[in-house]
């Protein structure tokens, strides 16, 4: 699954996005560093604020770039600065090599025009083709990604799919210019339970056929799971832990890892009380100096007062805990 | 766990609920609920779970009569079908509500007190002075300051807000509350807080709950019994613990087959039975059973019969031709060799 070998694809280092609010520059995203090598997926997973889609929007160049925003850090994909493209370059980039799906599939589609279009259209752009050859591609898309009597649908409006079905044409946009990486953002959290499992599976087959790489934002462990190689959790506007996803699970480095896998409420296994975390994630304005975890943290000392680092723990992990893994040997809670 | 006495708080037997719609030009009804049952007794939380078409919320909704449907619903041992809207009153202060979303069930023009105070003000005779009293006893109740009575809600966390909103349906110290995904739109963090302040108001205050919501694994911390809705029917119920371990229904195996486990082993290793299609058109469904148009065991018969409600060995009923000779026990049923179980395990039948 993961090509261990092969030089990263994309590769972040300390990008931080601040949005100017109130007279403040607040670090929504704060020194995130992750790469993503080809054919990988990389989970970014985390509670409702934590940066995780802010950090993809700014690569993508959604945000940083208008008045009251401002980005700083490294950001490559395959050699090239992303942070450094122009709007006309970005534009080229965008839905061509990096292409994206996001969780709500009907506003990212125009309800007025019909799909087989609306995906012709971005094969059109990036690819330059006749609007028949583009259209001829659009329906091979959406027959890719299991569109049942694709050719007829195609001509069917937004509003005339259901909800897995609109998701499906989603990726079919993305996947119809042969991207190399796919930004995923929560695309199954609006979906049934049901359609989810479907559109995991799509993706997943997507991925191994086509090779594409992938960045998976979500909330969902089980997702994290079921589809990803490594993960990045992040808190606060940082990455608070990141590794392979079978040893991140299995032995987590970082407390709020611990506890937010804890408290994920299980269908198998004995029904136990539910965990969870005291308080509240901080807003940006309330950011620790230290640890942003330590006021909720239970193995929270003094030196967690200081400003946090990751450091690397081997095994391409890496852990922001100030103790390290010593919070383990704590005897309480 | 489960009640210990078997009062029934809630009866609802042969609900149906129709909406008239327009299909190509045409006009038609949707039966959003087609003939349920549910019962719930005293201290107990019954889940509704199923995805969206499911009529899950549409049933609670007919339940509290904020939605015209036939059928019988019987409130602590009256029964409120027929009775006029004025009569209903005294009844529906005994059921309460709490939505998914505490930023549009809550006024935004009103004070926190001021929001839990309304059905104070139309349902009893309280004073100004009495009425802040009640309110600030409601609020420490749910974790929050009684100061916060006097800011907006605005002001408030999501957790907050829907601890504001299980505040105003307390106040009025109903015998059952009714939560309509009332955790769905909270991080895991904070619904599992919530998740936990309605165990203990569930204890303190002897409260029943009818807990509806499509995340499998929340429900089957909080319920006692769960019922499982597929295009308007319930296709499978039962004590929380057997549906889990042991679903009867194809439907009910293929939701929790469907559910991505925060465990990567587990995940990877998992025969993926992926259910094709989407739910059928709920103006057209299948003449027999509901699910059998996508059903991975349908026989010839589940696409023209409708299937019996049928018991199942460990408690509560199914409702699928797999099971209509009742549990079997080397090829016979298991009902003609012993009377012991019966359908009145389970509240549904």
């Amino acid at each position: 699954m993961t090509a261990t070998t092969a030089s990263p694809l994309l590769e972040i280092e300390d990008l931080r996005t601040e949005i100017h609010v109130d007279g403040q520059w607040l670090p929504v995203v704060d020194g995130v560093t992750y790469s993503v090598k080809p054919g990988e997926t990389l989970g970014l997973v985390g509670e409702s604020g934590s940066g995780k889609s802010v950090s993809a929007m700014t690569l993508m160049g959604f945000i940083g770039r208008r008045r009251g925003q401002r980005v700083s850090g490294r950001a490559s994909f395959r050699g090239r600065d992303l942070l450094g493209l122009s709007e006309r370059e970005l534009g080229r980039m965008r839905g061509n090599d990096i292409a994206m799906v996001f969780q709500e599939p009907m506003t990212s589609l125009d309800p007025s025009f019909k799909v087989g279009n609306q995906i012709a259209e971005g094969i059109r752009l990036h690819q330059g083709v006749s609007k028949d050859e583009a259209m001829r591609r659009a329906v091979e898309a959406m027959d890719k990604v299991r569109i049942p009597n694709a050719k007829v649908r195609a001509e069917s409006y937004p509003h005339e799919f259901s909800g897995g079905m609109r998701q499906r044409v989603l990726i079919a946009m993305a996947i119809a210019n042969d991207p190399a990486l796919l930004i995923a953002d929560e695309p199954t959290t609006a979906l049934d339970v049901s359609v989810q499992a479907q559109i995991l599976a799509l993706l997943a087959e997507m991925r191994d056929e086509l090779g594409l790489a992938m960045i998976f934002i979500t909330h969902n462990m089980g997702v994290v799971a079921d589809i990803c190689d490594r993960v990045a959790v992040m808190y606060a506007g940082q990455i608070v832990e990141s590794g392979e996803v079978r040893q991140t699970f299995a032995d987590p480095q970082h407390p709020y890892t611990s506890r937010l896998l804890a408290s994920m409420p299980r269908l198998r296994g004995e029904r136990t009380s539910l965990e969870w975390i005291p308080g509240t994630p901080p807003r940006p304005a309330e950011f620790a100096a230290g640890c942003r975890f330590a006021p909720r943290c239970a193995h929270a000392q003094a030196q967690c007062l200081e400003p946090t680092t990751l450091a690397v723990v081997g095994d391409g992990r890496v852990n922001r805990c100030t103790r390290g893994v010593e919070w383990k040997k704590d005897v309480h809670a | 766990m489960s009640a210990p006495e078997q009062q029934t708080v809630v009866e609802a037997t042969d609900i149906v609920v129709s909406f008239p719609v327009v299909r190509g030009g045409h006009k038609t009804t949707v039966r959003a609920v087609r003939g349920v049952d549910i019962s719930l007794h005293s201290g107990e939380t019954l889940g509704i779970v199923g995805e969206s078409g499911s009529g899950k919320s549409t049933l609670a909704r007919a339940v509290l009569r904020l939605i015209p449907s036939e059928g019988r619903v019987v409130i602590l041992g009256a029964d409120v079908s027929d009775l006029s809207e004025r009569r209903f009153r005294e009844h529906r202060r005994k059921v309460q509500m709490v939505f998914q979303d505490p930023y549009s069930s809550l006024n935004p023009s009103l004070t926190v007190g001021q929001s839990i105070a309304e059905p104070l003000k139309v349902h009893t005779k309280l004073g100004a002075a009495e009425r802040r009293r009640r309110v600030a006893e409601v609020l420490e109740l749910v974790g929050l300051r009684p100061d916060f009575a006097d800011r907006h809600p605005d002001e408030f966390s999501g957790g907050q807000r829907q601890r504001i909103a299980i505040a105003r349906a307390i106040v009025l110290e109903p015998e059952v509350l009714i939560c309509d995904e009332a955790v769905s739109a909270l991080d895991v963090s904070t619904q599992n807080q919530v998740l936990n302040l309605l165990e203990q108001l569930r204890d303190r205050l002897g409260l029943s709950y009818l807990f509806i919501s499509h995340d499998l694994a929340v429900v089957r911390h909080i319920s006692d019994r769960v019922a499982v809705m597929y295009l308007g029917e319930v296709l499978e119920e039962g004590p929380v613990d057997r549906l889990f371990s042991s679903p009867a229904h194809p439907y009910t195996r293929v939701l929790l087959d469907a559910v991505p486990e925060p465990d990567p082993e587990v995940q990877r290793n998992a025969v993926k039975r992926v259910l094709e299609g989407d739910i059928p058109d709920p103006t057209n469904p299948p003449p027999g059973c509901a699910f059998s148009s996508r059903c991975p065991f349908a026989m010839e018969m589940c696409s023209t019969i409708p299937a019996p409600v049928t018991p199942v060995i460990g408690g509560g009923t199914v409702r699928c031709h797999l099971h209509t000779s009742g549990p079997v026990l080397a090829g016979k049923p298991l009902a003609a060799l012993s009377s012991g179980v019966r359908a009145s395990e389970g509240g549904l039948a």
